[in-house]
């Protein structure tokens, strides 16, 4: 029987439980549990895989169901069916692929990283802006001139008037002789 | 027809099931079930209960094995565990620890 290079689940067989190693795994059948591989895993088109995976790489032509975080790149082609959530520094899709999941590409860049390099760039395409014109009058309307000079309000008297006024007592008496 | 191959640096916790050949060329635990022949080869580790059709062994298997077919044990294998299948190999080199049952009829 010629010796094959790397794992091969062929398209009759049914694996469950726990896959790890160090080399290339291709899945043409079912695998269900968990792969854990420091190398790559293919899922073929008519392949199954429920699993939970930890790769180094991913390429799936088939179904997929389970998380998968890969090292590398995971690579969805257009036969895929993946539902799991997707965890990756690269990750490719291509048209027709389906997924339900949530993807993760690693953290969100600063803030104060990439966009500000490339504005200066930008400003010489924007001529008009750099110069606006001076849209402002002058306004020469002479002010009408006032009837009378302003009145300086005069200092309020201080703590003394506070004293006198009672006003209160005077309203009382008038309410009460009308009745 | 392709044959279902288990490369040196794989371990498998669980079971193997299907109707294609497999080649254990690294380890497994738990159980084989295929409707065809299993070979564990030479480095090979299975810890597996194992059934099959026919079953080669010239690495290390422990657990046992029904066959429907051949059984054969490799100058270089070393098996632990039960065989029962209607026709068995040992070869000069063999080493093996367990029962034998042929079915023989008396």
């Amino acid at each position: 029987m010629a010796r094959q290079e790397g794992t091969v689940i062929a398209a009759g067989t049914r694996i469950s439980g726990r896959l790890e190693g160090a080399e290339d795994v291709q899945v043409f059948g079912n695998v269900q549990g968990t792969v854990h591989l420091e190398g790559a895993l293919f899922i073929d088109t008519a392949a199954r895989v429920d699993a939970e995976c930890a790769v180094d790489r991913l390429e799936v032509h088939g179904i997929l169901v389970g998380d998968v975080q890969a090292s590398d790149v995971i690579e969805l082609f257009k036969t895929a069916r993946v539902v799991g959530d997707l965890s990756a520094p690269r990750i490719i899709v291509h048209e027709g692929a389906k997924i339900r999941g949530l993807i993760d590409m690693g953290d969100a860049p600063d803030e104060d990283e990439a966009p500000r390099r490339s504005a200066p760039a930008r400003r010489p395409a924007t001529p008009g802006r750099a110069a606006p014109p001076p849209a402002r009058k002058p306004a020469p309307r002479p002010a009408p001139p006032r009837a009378s000079a302003p009145v300086e309000a005069p200092p309020a008297p201080e703590p003394e008037a506070k004293k006198d006024a009672k006003p209160k007592a005077k309203a009382k008496g008038t309410e009460k002789g009308e009745a | 027809m392709a044959n279902t191959v288990i490369g040196s640096s794989i371990v498998i916790d669980g079971e193997i099931a299907g109707e294609e050949p497999v080649i254990v060329q690294g380890t497994v635990k738990g159980r084989i079930a295929v409707a065809e022949g299993v070979f564990v080869e030479p480095n090979a580790a299975v810890e597996a209960d194992v059934e099959a059709e026919s079953v080669e062994v010239a690495g290390v298997l422990t657990g046992n094995v029904t066959a429907g077919g051949r059984v054969e044990l490799k100058a270089d294998g070393k098996m632990v565990g039960d065989i029962k299948a209607p026709r068995i190999l040992i070869a000069d080199g063999a080493l093996f620890k367990g029962n034998i049952d042929m079915d023989v009829e008396r």
